[in-house]
């Protein structure tokens, strides 16, 4: 009688793997799984089929960038939805990418500062005013029949401003931008550069004069974020940096999780392409805000 | 979470355009799997499969909950040009992990209706009623040819499992 059970059993989840089930067979399935201690840790016939599923399977093609962007946020708001890390990050140290992934986006989040549809309207918004300035100068220029008659399509330009023009923009332009000068943390009175930070538009940079090349084989710089709201030792990365000659450098701060009540940026030396969690062993740089 | 969709990215969209009726449905699928595969972390098991196994199963269950609920159709070809293709006719030894590239080597040596039954409804994703019409079968053949096959595979990966002893209830 067990046998056929099991039997029963086996063909119910089967079915409902592949096909799914009805509601009848969804409630003889309900019946027939009770007496079974376990039965709801077995995945096998989900995975075989997952695994059929992957034969041959093409990804060559890649998440679509606002997709990408998408999920990011997601994943913030997901996250933050937890007073303490979800169980889900909790996981016994294993050497697989997806525990490691997980347990390194709860330790340092690697989400951009803000969707990307957020900054749509902004970069929507620039791309018009520079198209209507262009147009208003192209159509001035002309008379008012060749206007009408000839109107011609003007291609939108996109400059790129240098991080020294957007630096000093971001200056200008936010009331909440914080200059604050950058300091050898063995030597407070020795002064390296100075971050400007604009927390309502999640921007920043950094200039330092005279910072000390890096071996890239060896190390790198990389900024950190000191964020009241997050432990203290797991600071928000805010992105890698190399030197290459000495002199004025403008880096952009690229926090990875939005900032919320900044403390502090940090710089720290670390090993090439940059760190998780920093052990902070080599402090090069630190701004009080 | 740069990592998870750098190395998991690509095999949940193509899942995704596989098996949803258009692009839109896949975005919208595609950000609901990967909530799914957060959520359900904790319940990989390395000693059972592979996290790509692991995480194309999170990403079929969700995908196949999607098509059921609305009862939509895959972005597919028409079952005529999919049957007019030799299943093996695609196959390549680039599988994405060991459990594929062994599952395709099971399907190998299944019997042609068994092995045109799994990749029809998996993954082709075709309902049972479907394969019946097109390979004009009774239903329940089609179904016992699937699950026998399933099962099968399911063997030549040593992924079974023994219910264990019955609960005291």
């Amino acid at each position: 009688m067990n046998d056929l059970r099991e039997d029963r059993l086996l063909e119910l989840l089967a079915d409902r793997t592949i096909f799914g089930l009805s509601a009848e067979e969804e409630m003889e399935l309900e019946q027939l799984k009770k007496p079974f201690a376990d039965w709801g840790k077995d995945f096998s016939l989900e995975l075989t089929a997952a695994a059929i599923g992957l034969s041959n399977l093409d990804v060559s093609e890649k998440l679509p960038a606002n997709l990408r962007a998408q999920i990011f946020a997601n994943a913030d708001e997901f996250f933050s939805s937890f007073e303490k890390p979800p169980n889900v990050v909790n996981f016994t140290p294993r050497t697989n990418a997806l525990t490691d992934s997980i347990n390194a986006r709860s330790v340092v989040e690697t989400i951009p500062n803000r969707p990307f549809w957020q900054w749509l309207g902004w970069a929507f918004a620039a791309a018009a005013c520079v198209a209507l300035a262009i147009n208003l100068w192209t159509t001035r220029s002309r008379s008012e029949s060749e206007v009408v008659k000839n109107p011609t399509a003007v291609q939108t330009p996109t400059p790129k401003l240098s991080p020294e023009l957007e630096r000093t923009q971001l200056l200008a332009a936010s009331g909440d931008t914080v200059k604050i000068p950058l300091a050898d943390p063995k030597n407070a009175k020795e002064i390296l550069g100075e971050m400007v930070w604009s927390n309502s538009l999640q921007k920043g940079y950094v200039r330092f004069n005279n910072l000390p090349a890096n071996d890239i084989a060896k190390e790198t710089y990389q900024l950190w974020i000191v964020d009241e709201t997050q432990n203290s030792k797991t600071p928000i990365s805010g992105g890698v940096f190399d030197i290459g000659k000495t002199g004025e450098v403008i880096i952009p701060i690229d926090p990875q999780l939005t900032v919320k009540k900044p403390l502090m940026i940090a710089v720290t030396k670390e090993k090439p392409g940059g760190v998780v969690v920093s052990a902070q062993e080599k402090i090069v740089a630190l701004a009080k805000i | 979470m740069q990592d998870c969709l750098d190395n998991y990215g690509g095999l949940v969209w193509s899942l995704a355009r596989r098996l949803s009726p258009n692009a839109d449905e896949a975005e919208d699928a595609v950000q609901e799997i990967f909530i799914d595969i957060w959520k359900n972390a904790a319940r990989f098991d390395e000693t059972q499969a592979s996290e790509t196994t692991f995480v194309a199963m999170i990403a079929r269950r969700r995908l196949i909950d999607r098509l059921r609920k609305t009862n939509r159709q895959p972005n597919i070809d028409s079952l005529e040009d999919v049957l007019a293709e030799p299943v093996s006719g695609r196959d390549n030894n680039l599988q994405l992990c060991v459990e594929a590239k062994e599952a395709a080597k099971a399907m190998k040596n299944l019997r042609p209706e068994q092995r045109q039954i799994l990749h029809l409804s998996i993954v082709q994703g075709f309902s049972h009623q479907e394969i019946a019409d097109a390979l004009k079968m009774p239903l329940g053949t089609v179904k016992t040819h699937a699950r026998r096959g399933l099962i099968q595979v399911r063997e030549f990966l040593g992924l079974n499992y023994d219910f264990g002893k019955e609960a005291t209830v």
